[in-house]
């Protein structure tokens, strides 16, 4: 059976977690997670459900001012992803990924619907039958609206930077680039290197544009409303937004653990994260419109998994660590809870993966595959009851349980703190009966080489 | 002088063995470089990287970066697991340099 694993599963698993699209988007999403944070706490301090809070900030004027970033981040999410996917795919193709970046961002931008507010106000007057002073003169500017440069843009973001990178990179390795003669200065030959390739890609996406616009299907203006509506709609509302392809993903992730994967780099993050983070961009956006922290839109989302499904790492291993620490019989594991205490607050929990080991480990595999889903789904129902609150803040990796857990519930943030105290003390009585056997039978082993050393 | 670089999915727990690492080193006087990297930054240290060492979590990328690489001259291996579980600094240092 190991062996099988060993020769056949590992390998294809192995390709899959190891594909460049895949790793190119996770990355991705991951270098634009300052940019979610910091709308997403300007919005905290705009929300927070305090009235004389809330008086205070609209009588100074502050209030426009603490709702800006939010705009330029949350509600902008695509135009920062398609630039960092493009540029992450560039860099295993060992092409510039600055222009890489550029190539997809001005692809996307072009396919991305721009109205002009003559035309607006024009069709607002029309069809409610206004009629205008003949004097009016109504204003025509271009306008880019927010529509599709934020969440609802996630999915043509991606594949506009992954389309737009594998074009790029083919016709600079077919020599499709204008090349520099040498002697000139390294920076000007990489900026003619976009040239072509940057020509070619948006005369392509526009191309699209127009033809899936020119087939006029009811409500579909373009490559954005088509991807919109046929394909992430229906993915954030079967697989996004719903508990158990949440404990799908979790028990996917797991699994490839226990193989001794890294599950979350290797499915998490590229598959489930795109959809998470529209999840939470909806939330803030919610949020900041003033819809309170128990009523917001989507419970699963992209901080329910870091603060809850991932409370002291993969598998929630913090609560057995403690133990582990405090009260192992073997010398074994004794070291290895207090070598890994600390880290395991912050969710690295690699030395108790792989020293005690959760890889390939009969003993573990039970709750190290249980404790996260039992977690997950008990979380889910207590905020669904709305004893805890829907999560909006996203917390980077590597933030401490408690703190984790009072960033991202904003104001009722100490009751997920609470949770994750109960969240601790559960996931150790789940792994403990298992962790006994492994501990019994180290300390035996310990016992007897103790006598062997004694009888020398 | 050797220029280790340690390899996982974010960085972290590669740094807290870096730390044993570099602790093993002195305690021996030995001059090595060594520094920690999420894999897909490793780009930017290709160049002064003598060793490469893959987290066992990230095993799954050590043939392409072997292919990538070893021709290059750049040693590629995946740390034993129960090694980088423990933090054992010193073992991973000394089978490193072995290589």
């Amino acid at each position: 059976m190991k062996e099988y694993i060993q020769r056949k599963v590992l390998p294809t698993v192995n390709r899959i977690a190891g594909n460049k699209f895949l790793k190119a988007v996770s990355d991705g999403f991951m270098a634009i997670m300052p940019v979610i944070i910091i709308g997403a706490v300007f919005s905290l301090f705009n929300s927070l459900s305090i009235p004389a809070y809330q008086t205070f900030i609209t009588k100074m004027g502050i209030k426009p001012i603490l709702a800006l970033p939010n705009m330029v981040t949350n509600d902008m999410l695509a135009v920062y992803a398609v630039f960092f996917i493009a540029y992450n795919l560039a860099k295993y193709y060992n092409k510039d990924s600055g222009t890489a970046g550029m190539v997809a961002l001005l692809t996307f931008l072009a396919i991305t619907p721009i109205s002009n507010t003559a035309t607006i106000v024009n069709g607002f007057v029309k069809s409610n039958q206004l009629i205008l002073p003949a004097t009016a003169k109504i204003p025509a500017a271009n306008v880019f609206t927010f529509d599709y440069l934020g969440a609802k843009g996630l999915f043509v973001a991606i594949l506009v930077a992954l389309i737009s990178t594998v074009i790029y990179n083919k016709l600079i390795d077919r020599g499709l680039a204008i090349k520099m003669p040498k002697g000139v200065p390294s920076t000007i030959t990489k900026s003619f290197l976009g040239l072509v390739p940057g020509f070619v890609i948006i005369i392509l996406f526009m191309l699209i544009n127009s033809a899936i616009a020119g087939l006029s299907i009811n409500g579909i203006d373009g490559l954005h409303s088509l991807i919109y509506t046929l394909i992430q709609k229906p993915l954030e509302a079967f697989i996004g937004n719903n508990i158990f392809s949440f404990l799908f993903a979790i028990l996917l992730a797991q699994i490839l653990w226990f193989f001794g994967i890294h599950g979350v780099s290797a499915v998490i993050l590229p598959i489930f994260y795109p959809l998470w983070t529209a999840l939470t961009a909806a939330n803030i956006d919610a949020m900041n419109a003033g819809v309170p922290l128990y009523e917001l839109p989507n419970i699963i989302n992209r901080a329910f998994f870091s603060v809850y499904a991932l409370c002291g790492g993969s598998g929630v291993t913090l609560g057995l660590c403690i133990y582990m620490a405090w009260k192992a019989k073997s010398k074994q594991y004794k070291t290895l809870g207090k070598l890994a205490v600390l880290s395991n607050f912050c969710g690295i929990n690699e030395p108790i993966v792989f020293a005690t080991p959760m890889v390939l480990n009969p003993y573990m595999a039970i709750p190290w595959i249980c404790t996260p889903l039992i977690i997950s789904a008990i979380a889910y129902i207590l905020t669904a009851m709305k004893i805890l609150p829907v999560l909006t803040t996203i917390v980077p990796l590597g933030t401490p349980v408690f703190m984790s857990g009072i960033v991202a519930g904003g104001a009722e943030g100490w009751r997920v703190a609470l949770f994750q105290g109960v969240i601790i003390v559960v996931s150790a009585l789940i792994y403990l009966p298992f962790f006994n056997i492994l501990d019994k039978k180290s300390y035996l082993n310990q016992q007897e080489a103790e006598q062997a050393e004694a009888q020398r | 002088m050797k220029r280790i670089t340690l390899l996982c999915a974010g960085g972290f727990s590669t740094s807290m063995l870096v730390t044993r690492m570099e602790e093993a080193a002195q305690g021996k006087g030995l001059e090595v470089i060594i520094r920690a990297a999420s894999e897909s930054r490793f780009v930017e240290y290709e160049n002064e990287t003598d060793i490469l060492l893959l987290g066992p979590q990230v095993g799954f990328l050590a043939e392409d970066f072997k292919k990538k690489y070893t021709g290059k001259g750049m040693k590629v291996a995946v740390i034993d697991s129960l090694d980088y579980g423990m933090m054992n600094g010193e073992k991973v240092l000394k089978d490193a340099l072995d290589m």
